[in-house]
């Protein structure tokens, strides 16, 4: 497989798909604000991300941003109470035993399920999805950090405490680097599920912005294409965000470290 | 000797946390209710939440709350979607896994379309399929779809191609070679698949059961009992919510697992 055909094929395929999808609605005599044609979308997502003759930031380019900022406050929090709680289940048998039977019951609910007592907890907005994305985001960071933590050789915990380590050293320098690994190696399951709850969460619980909001509301006006524009941007920056920040990530830390293969 | 008695307490101890934290929390959470220092529309009592619960399941007058009439609506979604969702997956998995060509073709296309959450598709399923079942019915499969089908690819094209030659070698059919060779071979990470898959589907049902128009379904019941306040039956849907994805992935999941793996004495590579 040459590598000209590594890239024609998929276009080739692509534009195929397209062409069916484009020529067969238009034939087809559906109509064509419920069933947009491709090109109608594409048209769509210029106009929405084109420059605004009242200087108003663009609608896609205004909830793709509230999106990204939410997800980013979610993905910092989880990282944080993630990685807390799993050294803390790591090293501690007594909060092991408390927490791991909860988090092992938490795991499996879908966290969409929190969202009505968020919602009567801290309202409609930003505070109740932030919250919800990153607790479906830390599970996955809380099992891996646990994960590293308790894999620790403890011949390594012993020689340098030999040289005189004290704890605060110990998690330093040997449980929070053998945790580091196994955080990044989460942080693609967490991302991805960091996404998909927001967006199901915007749609329940966003006042005013965010892309779920936008796809919603478009939904409410029967805007499909809007709706299919909405789509295109999750993708792309689910694409952006699961794929190539992830992959960045794992390049600079794993992939260096020699843990993974380059992929 | 002292040592380690002190060892066992110790053990005792570590065993008994759980228990005595967990009855602290609970008893905490009551008094707290109780005493109003926390208002308890917002955080009824553990005793005022069970209480609910036992007069949803036993009161079948007001359909809003009957607790088992909901459970068993969502359960039918999943019994329905899931499984179609399965299918769809395993043989696109396999003719991708299959189909060099086809993979190279398609491969990069579901690199793009997979990252979209399979719940965004719901507001557009509402417009093109109906309001309420039909719409969540489409977001389960499309979300079992999703999360499965690279595993089945995956599986497909790991297995050893001399797998499949040996068995034409003594002229068995493609049927065959597909059905009994691939197939079984496959089936681990096809397996690992079909376990995200019951995940996400559950995931995916509760959240389009919220917003979708369906007139029943444990999502539905969540959320109308937060528009009306009644945080007790709100806290109750979201307990069956939590035991109900608990049975599926412990009674389900091992279910299938007895019937396909350990039959086929697989579960080995399964860990591994």
């Amino acid at each position: 497989m040459t590598v000209s055909s590594r890239v024609w094929l998929p276009l080739i395929s692509l534009l195929c798909l397209l062409c069916l999808w484009e020529f067969g609605l238009r034939l087809s005599g559906l109509d064509q604000q419920l069933f947009p044609p491709p090109s109608n979308i594409a048209l769509k997502i210029v106009d929405l991300v084109a420059p605004r003759s009242d200087g108003a930031v663009p609608t896609l380019l205004l909830h793709v941003s509230v999106s990204v900022g939410r997800l980013a406050a979610a993905m910092i929090i989880a990282l944080f109470l993630g990685t807390a709680i799993g050294l803390l289940m790591g090293t501690n048998r007594v909060i092991y035993r408390i927490l791991y039977p909860t988090v092992n019951a938490l795991n499996p609910i879908p966290p969409f399920a929190y969202i009505p007592i968020l919602l009567l907890w801290s309202g409609r907005g930003s505070i109740s999805i932030i919250l919800v994305t990153s607790l479906s985001a830390s599970l996955p960071i809380i099992y891996n950090t646990m994960a590293g933590v308790r894999g620790v050789d403890r011949g390594q915990v012993r020689a340098i405490r030999t040289f005189g380590a004290g704890r605060l050293d110990i998690a330093r320098y040997v449980l929070v680097p053998a945790a580091l690994t196994e955080i990044i190696a989460a942080l693609r399951l967490s991302f991805g599920q960091a996404w998909r709850t927001l967006v199901g969460a915007e749609f329940i619980a966003a006042p005013s912005a965010g892309i779920g909001y936008m796809v919603f509301n478009a939904r409410n006006l029967l805007q499909v294409d809007v709706m299919f524009a909405g789509l295109v941007a999750m993708g792309l920056f689910g694409f952006l965000f699961i794929y190539v920040l992830v992959g960045k990530i794992e390049n600079h830390t794993l992939v260096r470290w020699g843990m993974l293969k380059q992929n | 000797m002292a040592g380690h008695d002190l060892k066992r307490r110790k053990s005792r101890f570590e065993s008994a946390a759980p228990i005595v934290v967990f009855s602290i929390v609970l008893i905490a959470w009551e008094f707290v209710s109780r005493a109003g220092i926390v208002n308890s529309l917002l955080l009824p009592a553990p005793t005022q939440i069970v209480r609910a619960g036992i007069l949803g399941l036993f009161d079948a007058d007001d359909i809003s709350y009957n607790v088992a009439a909901h459970a068993g609506h969502s359960l039918m979604l999943l019994a329905i979607g899931f499984p179609v969702g399965v299918i769809a997956a395993i043989l696109g998995g396999m003719a991708l896994g299959l189909s060099t060509p086809l993979y190279r073709a398609l491969n990069p296309i579901l690199g793009f379309i997979l990252p979209i959450p399979a719940i965004a598709w719901a507001p557009i399923a509402m417009i093109w399929f109906g309001l309420g079942t039909p719409a969540v019915l489409a977001v389960v499969i499309v979300s079992c779809f999703s999360e499965m089908i690279f595993n089945v690819v995956a599986g497909v094209r790991s297995v050893p191609r001399n797998y499949a030659w040996q068995v034409q070698t003594f002229g068995a059919s493609r049927w065959f070679v597909f059905w009994r060779v691939i197939l079984p071979a496959a089936f681990p990470q096809i397996f690992t698949g079909i376990k995200l898959g019951l995940a996400a589907s559950w995931r995916s049902l509760i959240g389009a059961e919220m917003f979708a128009g369906v007139t029943l379904g444990l999502g539905l019941m969540l959320f109308e009992a937060h528009d009306f306040y009644a945080t007790d039956v709100m806290f109750v849907a979201l307990a069956i919510v939590a035991i109900v994805s608990l049975a599926i992935e412990q009674i389900g999941l091992r279910a299938i697992e007895r019937r396909t793996l350990e039959r086929w004495g697989l579960t080995n590579m399964v860990e591994t």
